[in-house]
């Protein structure tokens, strides 16, 4: 992850292939508590995919906090499946995988999802089974390679909504409504090429959105520049445009420096869009879940992390709503990223 | 529909969806996603199948009942049975 002066990154991601035997730098990473673990499992893909989303996890968690010692953090898992970080509740951490490839997030501003799917993906649950009633009608005009694509789109974003949700147990596909400020549908825009070479894909990719100059101001310890890669810096912050609204701006992906990892990682990763997911939290529901979840998370609570609360009327809860900035990316045309995090006029002023 | 129908129509299903696996042999109280190597989107798909084909309307809330084998069959006899009373 690249140094940037006076700021550091909020919110970081990679991926990582798997592969049927994880190699030695993967290994290398696990501590005798994730070795442990990854001997009881007894399925041999499971256990190659631990390995890897393990390394994955600890490798980006030593570059988004270069003070803390990798070896040292306890990593564990809600009764969600949602893992944390023990001890360490200001940082937030997402996992996802699929054939061949892991992704991994970690964010200070609050609870963050990745979702990571096969771009070929095609045996989609149908849409009225966990698209909102507010998507449906804006899918049917499309014809069926684009809905196909748009639904796809949706898919990993309410995915990645329902890790970022203060109760993921609890989340409803169907109550998260996405608006796409850029349609889906629309080709990916790359936004950085990097190091692109012949081979099979072994994406590695990290991109770090950068906070506005003010939220932050150099206080807290910077980021190591741990990449072998040069970097590139965008300066634009990514736009919050009112739900709904639908624009294409292409040109304009966000504030983002996107450069790999490792030196040898072929092909690029496009931003390919963004949006806002609208969650409905049960009223009622909000106190026990954020009592049950205080004990395995203490990052879980909903008020911390950009839930409104909602008027009370006759004597019950009306449903809470909670904003999540959804940003997606192709990985060399052959995977599709979704994250879910706080949208940032949130997570600036807490 | 008795227990042993909807189990043999959730393995069926499950079949289908995951054809490498043998969902016959899955220890009914282990959770399907593990043991079948499944992911949300076969999940869902398993209960969209399931449900279409018992006719019947499974809510979101209800999904984690239905994460295992017994625990699914469990839970579709109750609601046929609520159905049928």
């Amino acid at each position: 992850v690249n140094r940037v002066d006076g700021v550091r990154p909020r919110l970081v991601w990679q991926t990582r292939p798997i592969h049927a035997e994880p190699p030695p730098e993967d290994w290398a990473w696990l501590t005798e508590g994730d070795l442990a673990r990854a001997a009881a499992i007894a399925h041999p893909s499971a256990m190659a995919r631990f390995v890897v989303a393990r390394a994955l996890l600890r490798e980006l968690l030593a570059a988004f906090r270069p003070d803390l010692d990798p070896a040292a953090l306890r990593i564990e898992s809600e009764v969600s499946g949602r893992p944390y970080v023990a001890g360490e509740s200001h940082l937030h951490v997402s996992l996802s995988h699929t054939d061949g490839l892991a992704a991994a997030a970690v964010a200070a501003t609050g609870p963050v999802g990745i979702d990571v799917e096969h771009l070929s993906r095609d045996d989609l649950p149908p849409a009225r089974m966990w698209l909102a009633p507010a998507e449906l009608p804006e899918l049917s005009r499309l014809d069926p390679e684009l809905k196909r694509l748009a639904l796809l789109h949706r898919w990993v974003a309410k995915e990645a909504a329902i890790k970022a949700h203060p109760c993921p147990q609890l989340a409803e596909r169907r109550r998260i409504t996405l608006f796409c400020q850029q349609q889906p549908s629309d080709p990916p825009t790359v936004v950085g090429r990097t190091d692109v070479r012949p081979g099979p894909v072994e994406a590695a990719h990290v991109r770090t959105r950068l906070p506005a100059p003010v939220a932050e101001s150099g206080q807290r310890p910077r980021v190591a520049d741990r990449s072998q890669s040069t970097a590139e810096h965008g300066a634009t912050p990514i736009p919050s445009p009112a739900p709904g609204a639908a624009s294409a701006e292409h040109d304009q992906p966000s504030a983002s420096s996107l450069r790999t990892v490792h030196g040898d990682t072929p092909s690029y990763a496009s931003w390919c869009g963004t949006g806002r997911a609208r969650l409905e939290l049960d009223g009622p529901g909000r106190p026990r879940m954020a009592a049950s979840d205080a004990t395995s998370s203490p990052s879980a609570s909903p008020a911390s992390s950009g839930a409104s609360d909602e008027p009370v009327v006759d004597g019950q809860a009306a449903p809470a709503v909670r904003w999540l900035a959804v940003d997606w990316y192709a990985l060399a045309d052959r995977f599709l990223i979704a994250i879910a995090r706080p949208p940032d006029d949130l997570a600036s002023h807490p | 529909v008795n227990t042993e129908e909807l189990r043999d129509l959730i393995i069926e299903v499950l079949s289908d969806i995951a054809p490498e696996t043998d969902p016959a042999a899955v220890d009914p109280t282990e959770d399907l996603r593990e043991e079948l190597d499944l992911d949300s989107m076969d999940e869902l798909n398993m209960i969209t199948r399931v449900s279409e084909r018992l006719g019947i309307d499974v809510p979101e809330k209800d999904y984690p009942q239905m994460r295992t084998l017994e625990g699914a069959v469990a839970y579709l006899s109750g609601r046929l049975a609520a159905r049928a009373g």
